[in-house]
């Protein structure tokens, strides 16, 4: 066939494939460097990750052996768990509060009226300043003779508190966060069709029945996008931590990210930091295949 | 109107005022302290207004550290990380929206799966694969590891889906290669796409703080976020040097995001851009 | 300035002949006479008096051997987290550490025994200019090559910096609330804490609001949030208590001792009584600031406080005027200190170690320049009689503070030990903690830790 001879790569191929093997071929090859990219990056590191847990490693010296003698040091292990409920904490006090929060905003500027653009700007902004810097400033913002307490009359020491060091580091991500929660609140309830409403409202339905009946069962694929994400976040948070409180007072603000970090690349104790991450994959494989299906639902992968 | 909604109208426009004064707040007290005398910073009750206003914390926090080389490794990853990020999720995208070949579904789902694994999971195997590469203190080592995200696949692939197939089998039979229906029809079209991709890596890259700190000991090659961290942990970083640094970080975010809010805010409804 | 800098290289050169005369050694220059291409890499941490003055004999050192190219980053901060230390470990995990480096004392050893550093072997201890191990040593304050040394006594580090706590204290301050400072004496913690009370009385606006609550600290001891100080303060503090965190054998932890708890009790009594570690400056590195700027009253640091942090941030203090009372000790008459401090190490995978070793001969050979660039005084006897260090006030005082000082705690897991030990201290601190049950648990997780592998 003519077209053939000015396929990409054409004069290559050997003569005899067909026009649609080679396609296939081409297919693949677009996808390729990223299936590349993946499979070193991604994959590689995850099996080796399940390989490194079952051995001792400090980067300096060989790998030994030591089978489940990581996991069993973790199921004893003091810090494990101190950053397992520190995890959990941040993700119960920062997820709810914020939900909440960005689906008030949300609810508030889905109407028309003055200012909306400039109000949703305002909210989002702080999803978009960098992470980094933001909590450099906020560990100033939160100090006890910091504006913040000078705003609430109050006179908490934010950080030095192990009961308080926690809800500072929630306070800032609220701040950070309610911005991206509201955006995505905003899209699914602008995505609920407004004859629903009317129709409803035809039957003489309050506020507040549109909200129970139609806006919120309506906003449940949306609520658990929201979820998984807040689960991700917590098991991702690091840098606030680091920035911030550097894990502290008495380790109340090391979370599971943390811990990695300072198992891994502060003790260079490689073996256990990967138990450790590996506990970590078990929870995000569970939320995947959660992600997955809805993704499947919602999109049609199988088209 | 009714008497009742226009008092709920503004009712609601009050109450947003409040909520925005909120959230306006600490973004207004770190502006200003970084324009303060450090005596003045934590001034109770808060000064919003600097004065004298001084604009040499600037120059001089900026100078206090290496922040210009810091800068520069930023954009040169940034840059580098752009490009990648746009071009080879849209050849991914391309693949799997106009072609078929056998474990196109399987790779498919395989990297969708990968879009919620953090890198926090994944960095100590990462840290020794690249180390075993050869590539700790490199640029590639900086720039490669974290180059690629999967929702960007996904995201173009679910552009370039919508592309009618009759346009790229029209140029088939015209004889055009394969790159080139790539390039001259396919990239047209997705432009916005790309823009918004290249958007979110830029944001995303500018402010990556845990793989430099892993993987960058040496200090010509830190980025700008481990440039703050160290102004933060040294012996004497003043309030309002720390203020002023972390406004210059912020800035450029700002400003893409004021010149691109719809693109940004739209893809973040559907990515978690910080997520 | 340039006189100053002549006379600083005049008396170098002083230094390194009445050097030569004690231990006779070929010199830098006949070293470099083979004229092959050298290119070395150093790294110091962000300490602007420090390098600064290293970064001048690294120009000097190029200028006068042409053949040797060094490369020198001092950009990182100090320590904490990602700081310095983990800086290097991770650079000399991963083969991309630089030919010479800074090590603080309690990371040695871990380091030395990973077989990451180059050892002071004859050949080295040649390029340093001296005939052998033992004259080196000799050179230097008795012990001061003990945390750099392995088992066998092999000393790994050119040891330069060596530290210990003062306390300095506000004159004005003092003046302000009646007290006169000349008049004051400070032995022990008891008199701090009397004196302490004596001033916040005196003065209470300064200190207290409406309510009586501290808005101001008398003193804050400098150890949070940093693994590094919490050390250097908790340590000295057991040192005067006679304590110690690991046992003889360093397999186990035995702070929970009664001269451990009496240790720790007289350091809360101190943070508690004398202001409230809740409020006001966080890392030790603001701490000294707030010295600095008046903010705070007195302040413990090491022979380095006048340069770096009254000269260097043109502080109120130097003008207003500040004593230094030595160190108080829990009995009177039984001082205790612990020395801190850097040694710079090559890397054991360096190709061009002799080089390296004869660098550092070169850049370590002006100690009283030093000290008077840097405020780092190196462990030389009388150092303190020197010109050098003799610009800085107290400076008799100051040395008089390093009586009876032992070196800090040797341990594989030192940096562990020291995270959990931090996090007690503060939960001590910041909440009141009970100090035998804190210490208890101290014990028991570093038990896990020490026979964990």
């Amino acid at each position: 066939m003519e077209r053939t001879e000015s396929l990409w790569l054409g004069r290559f191929w050997p003569d005899n494939w067909r026009y649609h093997t080679r396609m296939k071929v081409v297919g693949f090859l677009f996808t390729l460097p990223v299936l590349v990219f993946f499979l070193v990056f991604n994959i590689y590191p995850i099996v080796s990750a399940i390989v490194i847990s079952f051995h001792e490693f400090d980067l300096f010296g060989p790998m030994t052996w030591v089978g489940l003698g990581n996991y069993e040091n973790l199921a004893g292990n003091k810090n494990f768990w101190s950053a397992m409920r520190v995890t959990l904490s941040f993700t119960l006090f920062f997820g709810p509060p914020a939900w909440l929060i960005a689906f008030i905003f949300a609810s508030l500027i889905r109407e028309k009226l003055i200012g909306r653009f400039f109000f949703r700007s305002v909210f989002f902004t702080p999803t978009i300043l960098s992470a980094v810097a933001m909590a450099t400033a906020w560990s100033l913002l939160l100090r006890q003779n910091g504006p913040l307490n000078a705003m609430l009359g109050l006179s908490v020491s934010w950080l030095t508190k192990q009961d308080s060091a926690l809800w500072g580091i929630v306070i800032m991500s609220v701040w950070q966060g309610v911005g991206w929660f509201m955006v995505v609140f905003l899209a699914g309830l602008q995505s609920i069709p407004q004859t629903f409403y009317e129709a409803a409202a035809i039957d003489g339905a309050g506020r507040w029945r549109l909200m129970r009946h139609i806006t919120l069962p309506m906003l449940r694929p949306v609520f658990a996008f929201v979820v998984i994400h807040t689960i991700i976040a917590g098991m991702k948070v690091f840098t606030p931590m680091f920035i911030m409180t550097g894990g502290g007072p008495n380790n109340a603000t090391r979370s599971m990210a943390m811990l990695i970090y300072h198992e891994g690349l502060r003790d260079l104790r490689m073996g256990r930091a990967s138990a450790v991450s590996m506990v970590g994959f078990v929870l995000i494989l569970i939320l995947t295949v959660v992600q997955l299906r809805l993704f499947r639902v919602h999109e049609g992968i199988e088209e | 109107m009714s008497e009742r909604s226009n008092v709920v109208r503004i009712a609601r426009f009050g109450l947003l005022c409040v909520f925005a004064a909120v959230m306006l707040f600490p973004m207004v007290w770190i502006v200003s302290g970084s324009l303060k005398p450090l005596e003045q910073v934590f001034l109770i009750p808060v000064k919003w207004i600097p004065d004298p206003v001084q604009w040499r914390n600037y120059p001089e926090a900026w100078t206090s550290e290496n922040f210009t080389r810091n800068l520069m490794n930023s954009l040169i990853v940034l840059f580098a990380q752009v490009g990648i990020q746009v071009f080879f999720p849209s050849l991914a995208g391309y693949g799997f929206a106009k072609h078929n070949f056998p474990g196109k579904e399987i790779m498919f789902v395989m990297i969708l799966g990968m879009s919620l694994l953090p890198l926090q999971i994944i960095m100590i195997p990462l840290f020794v694969i690249v180390k075993q590469l050869g590539w700790i203190n490199t640029y590639p080592g900086l720039i490669l590891p974290i180059s690629v995200n999967a929702f960007a696949v996904f995201f173009m692939r679910q552009f370039i889906s919508s592309i009618p197939t009759e346009y790229i089998d029209a140029a088939r039979v015209d004889g055009s290669g394969e790159l080139n229906i790539f390039f001259q029809i396919v990239v047209p079209m997705v432009k916005p796409a790309l823009v918004t991709l290249a958007l979110l890596a830029a944001l995303a890259s500018w402010d990556e703080f845990l793989w430099p700190l892993i993987v960058i000991s040496d200090q010509k090659l830190a980025t700008l976020p481990l440039g703050i961290s160290y102004l933060k942990s040294l012996y004497q970083a003043p309030a309002h040097w720390l203020l002023a640094v972390s406004v210059v970080m912020a800035t450029p975010l700002l400003l893409i995001f004021l010149f691109a809010q719809q693109r940004i805010i739209e893809s973040a409804a559907q990515t978690g851009i910080k997520g | 300035m340039k006189t100053r800098k002549r006379s600083v290289i005049i008396l170098a050169l002083l230094t390194l002949l009445v050097a030569a005369c004690v231990a006779p050694a070929p010199m830098a220059s006949d070293m470099a006479a083979e004229d092959q291409p050298v290119e070395l890499s150093m790294w110091y941490f962000n300490w602007p008096p420090g390098y600064e003055y290293q970064a001048e004999r690294v120009r000097i050192y190029m200028n006068d051997n042409p053949h040797v190219t060094i490369d020198f980053d001092h950009s990182i901060p100090p320590v904490g987290e990602g700081g310095f230390e983990d800086k290097v470990t991770s650079a000399l995990a991963t083969g991309t550490a630089p030919d010479i480096f800074a090590v603080i004392n309690p990371q040695a050893i871990k380091l030395i025994n990973k077989d990451q550093l180059a050892p002071i072997d004859s050949d080295a201890v040649g390029a340093l200019g001296f005939d052998s191990v033992d004259a080196l040593k000799a050179s230097r304050l008795p012990g001061a090559f003990d945390s750099w040394s392995s088992a066998d006594g092999t000393p790994y580090g050119y040891h330069w910096e060596l530290s210990w706590l003062v306390l300095y204290c506000n004159d004005q301050h003092f003046r302000d609330a009646g007290v006169d400072p000349d008049a004051v004496a400070i032995e022990t913690w008891d008199d701090l804490i009397s004196v302490g009370k004596q001033v916040i009385e005196g003065n209470p606006d300064f200190y207290l609001d409406e309510d009586g609550n501290f808005k101001r600290n008398f003193i804050k001891l400098p150890m949070y949030f940093d693994d590094t100080w919490s050390m250097q303060v908790l340590t000295t503090f057991l040192a005067q208590a006679g304590g110690s965190v690991l046992s003889d054998d360093r397999m186990s932890g035995q702070i929970n001792n009664a001269a451990g708890v009496e240790a720790v009790e007289w350091m809360m009594r101190v943070s508690q009584e004398l202001g409230d570690p809740n409020i006001g400056p966080v890392i030790p590195g603001e701490v000294h600031a707030a010295f600095g700027s008046g903010e705070m009253t007195c302040d413990l640091a090491g022979p380095w406080m006048y340069e770096a942090f009254l000269v260097a941030t043109e502080s109120p203090v130097v003008e207003s005027g500040y004593h230094a009372y030595g160190m108080p000790a829990i009995d009177a008459g039984t001082p205790g200190n612990v020395f801190w401090g850097w040694a710079w190490v090559v890397n054991a995978a360096s190709p061009n170690k002799q080089a390296a070793w004869e660098f550092l001969r070169f850049l370590e050979a002006d100690p009283q320049g030093q000290a008077t660039a840097s405020g780092i005084w190196q462990p030389l006897p009388d150092i303190e009689k020197g010109w050098g260090a003799g610009r800085v006030p107290y400076a008799d005082l100051v040395a008089a503070a390093a009586e009876g000082g032992q070196a800090i705690f040797v341990t594989e897991h030192y940096a562990e030990v020291a995270r959990i030990l931090r996090g007690k201290i503060e939960a001590m601190a910041f909440e009141g903690a009970d100090v035998q049950a804190s210490l208890d648990e101290a014990v028991e997780e570093i038990d896990s830790i020490l026979d964990g592998r």
